[in-house]
């Protein structure tokens, strides 16, 4: 076997040495880098359940938003401090687990305002009045759009109801509006619990201008 | 079954404050299903809730929302768990021999 000499000798420790030192420093590296990496993974796990929370917290009625973006954020923090070092996943979980029920969460505070609202109701007004309040848009609609009908189309006969009623684009109008009432009525009370009463106004004024346009179209087409 | 879990955990002790996410534990629940079902016992008048009383910045954390059953909601919950209690004796009682309850091994 031939002797390696001084230089040779050198050399191969000088090599190790250089490679101990690369494999150390790669380590290392890898250690700060994987560190930061999972600074950073809490840090955006953190951001986005944060921005969950609070998307959930715009589903609740307006009066609890702001009480229950502070208790979900503060039981987020308590979360994280639990799980020091664990799955910092877990706390985007918490919050999309907290999103997906939060309607349910706000439906019971707005089952409760939509029942001391009618209590309110009962109180001012008897229950008289308060169907009477409840039809009138209804039958006011129905009373406008034979109108328009009668003086737009100039039919003053007696079979003019009859007509009215057959008119197929007055049932699906009618439909239609029934059915965006009661879906606002079931609907409004979590998103904006003041809307019912503001629709239940407007709505049969915007079917009522939708037939004048209606009727004015087809008097322009003959 | 979640209300009575819920229910349960408050009543292990009925005097002290107890917040959602240590209700949800001690419960066995996901923290989703725990805040609707606290929500509904909060409108019915059986639990009250209030802010944790502490600074914010000393502490280093929010405060707390704490959770306490009021006195009609200890007596009504203790109701109800005594019927789930009696119907589950009697569902003991009344079972077909030999055959096991869900959740419980054959025998």
């Amino acid at each position: 076997m031939r002797s390696l000499g001084a230089f040779g000798l050198l050399a191969t420790v000088g090599g190790v040495v250089l490679l101990w030192a690369a494999m150390a420093g790669a380590r290392s590296f890898g250690r700060r880098m994987g560190w930061h990496a999972a600074i950073d993974v809490v840090v955006c796990c953190r951001f986005a359940a944060e921005a969950v929370i609070r998307l959930a917290a715009r589903r609740m009625p307006p009066p609890e938003r702001d009480r229950y973006e502070k208790e979900w954020l503060g039981e987020l923090d308590e979360l994280q401090r639990s799980y020091e070092g664990g799955p910092a996943i877990s706390l985007v979980v918490f919050a999309i687990r907290i999103l997906v029920r939060a309607r349910t969460t706000g439906r019971a505070w707005a089952e409760r305002a939509t029942a001391a609202r009618t209590q309110k109701g009962s109180a001012d007004s008897t229950p008289g009045e308060r169907s009477l309040g409840r039809i009138s848009s209804y039958v006011s609609v129905i009373g406008a759009r034979a109108w328009v009908a009668v003086r737009w189309t100039g039919r003053v006969t007696s079979s003019c109801a009859a007509w009215v009623w057959k008119d197929l684009d007055f049932a699906v109008g009618l439909i239609l509006q029934t059915g965006i009432s009661i879906l606002v009525w079931l609907m409004a009370p979590t998103v904006f619990p003041d809307a019912v009463d503001l629709v239940v106004m407007i709505l049969p004024l915007v079917f009522v201008l939708r037939e004048v346009w209606y009727r004015r179209s087809l008097r322009r087409r003959r | 079954m979640q209300l009575v879990q819920i229910l349960r955990a408050l009543l292990n002790h009925p005097t002290k404050d107890h917040y959602g996410l240590e209700l949800a534990r001690a419960a066995g629940l996901p923290t989703g299903t725990t805040y609707p079902i606290l929500a509904r016992l909060e409108t019915a008048g059986w639990l009250t809730s209030d802010w944790e009383d502490i600074d914010p910045s000393r502490e280093g954390r929010r405060p707390r929302r704490y959770y306490r059953l009021t006195g009609a909601g200890a007596a009504e919950a203790r109701a109800i768990l005594d019927r789930v209690a009696e119907a589950v004796i009697e569902t003991k009682n009344t079972r077909t021999p030999g055959r096991p309850l869900p959740g419980e091994a054959p025998a």
